[in-house]
């Protein structure tokens, strides 16, 4: 799921409030690391650390033309 | 070193980095996005339509003559190209200009630099054949750059006349044409009597490498503007007593601040500051792509690969 305005302006709304109390920060985390890595299975899960390109790509040929 | 294999080598380091930046996923849908922190790491709201000059860059390494190119003639690059070039065009505004920072811009420079790659990555394909129904979908951005100008920054005017003449060329359009010819004499009117071309009311060397290598593009692109050979040499000119032993300039006499040299135009048209730049890129001293951040790389990058294929060129066609 891409970031959208409409949900950036809430994170942040939520960030300089609730955000100041540790807590809710905390709460914050556990909720994106369940939502985008956990409760997800393991080719389907965020991780910023993929998708870099590799040598090998260029070997293929996607179906697109 | 061959003065070709310096500017092509930077130019070839980046091609990997930039694929990381791209979506090169058929079935995602942000395929051919090339804003690795919104279509990936997810933490902006809006893709940066600067990045998808990658699609000029996949362009020159598809092309690019270099035994060591690994990407000369790959196919996958042809078909990542035109995803690049589809998002541009589905990402922009409905009056089809392009966003670069916050939504609902309408920024003059992202549709100038943009469109002038997209229109460049055509033409070096091989186009208007095979690339119709993106040219009539892009029409809108052209009339959008032809009635929009930003004349306080030369750099940008000269990327819209770029990306305009480039139109024209391909498609014969009568407008479009007629506004390449007011924008030409826009532009001509930024030419200050010492042949700085203003950004902000002063000389930026850096910039004015930029405004030279997207006028030095027009050239080639239309026989109209006759004023423009003598005006770029009035622009190097300017710039050349400014460059260093080593191809260094002095940023903070820049109006901008600008730390690095684009070299297209200086090889271009056989600059004596060229044999400067080739000492600073074998000493390994110069600014060069690789030492850029991810949203200046690939332009600068596209500019090593045209200055290495100027080169090339030049020894092909004495």
């Amino acid at each position: 799921m891409r970031m959208s305005t409409p949900k950036l302006i809430i994170l942040r709304l939520f960030n300089i409030t609730f955000g100041q109390f540790e807590p809710c920060t905390r709460l914050l985390r556990k909720a994106l690391v369940w939502r985008y890595v956990t409760a997800r299975p393991a080719a389907n899960r965020y991780s910023p650390t993929s998708k870099f390109f590799e040598m090998s790509e260029l070997a293929a040929r996607s179906p697109l033309r | 070193m061959l003065v070709e294999s310096l500017f092509a080598g930077p130019a070839l380091a980046t091609v990997p980095r930039v694929l990381g930046f791209i979506d090169r996923d058929p079935d995602s849908p942000t395929f051919g996005c090339c804003d690795r922190a919104y279509w990936h790491y997810r933490l902006i709201d809006m893709a940066n339509s600067r990045a998808q000059e990658a699609g000029l860059l996949l362009t020159l390494a598809w092309l690019h003559p270099d035994p060591g190119n690994p990407f000369s003639g790959k196919d996958v690059l042809l078909d990542w190209i035109r995803g690049v070039w589809r998002f541009w065009l589905a990402a922009r505004n409905a009056d089809g200009s392009t966003v670069e920072v916050y939504p609902n811009e309408r920024s003059f420079c992202a549709t100038s630099f943009s469109a002038a790659a997209f229109i460049e990555s055509v033409r070096l394909l091989g186009g208007p054949a095979g690339f119709e129904e993106e040219l009539r979908l892009a029409e809108p951005t052209f009339l959008w750059l032809g009635s929009h100008a930003n004349p306080d920054v030369a750099n940008q005017m000269a990327a819209s006349l770029h990306a305009l003449s480039g139109y024209a060329a391909l498609t014969g359009d009568a407008k479009i044409t007629a506004m390449v010819r007011e924008r030409g004499a826009e532009m001509r009117a930024l030419l200050r009597e010492d042949g700085a071309f203003v950004e902000y009311d002063g000389l930026d060397v850096g910039y004015q490498t930029v405004t030279l290598s997207s006028l030095t593009a027009v050239t080639r692109l239309t026989p109209e503007l006759l004023w423009l050979r003598d005006a770029i040499g009035r622009g190097l000119s300017a710039i050349e007593p400014c460059i260093g032993e080593a191809g260094e300039v002095d940023w903070r006499g820049n109006s901008r601040r600008t730390q690095y040299v684009y070299p297209r135009a200086l090889v271009a048209w056989g600059s004596p500051a060229l044999s400067r730049l080739a000492a600073g890129l074998e000493a390994g001293s110069l600014v060069n792509p690789c030492w850029l951040d991810d949203r200046y790389t690939t332009a600068f990058a596209v500019d090593y690969f045209l200055a290495a294929m100027e080169v090339h060129h030049a020894h092909e066609h004495p």
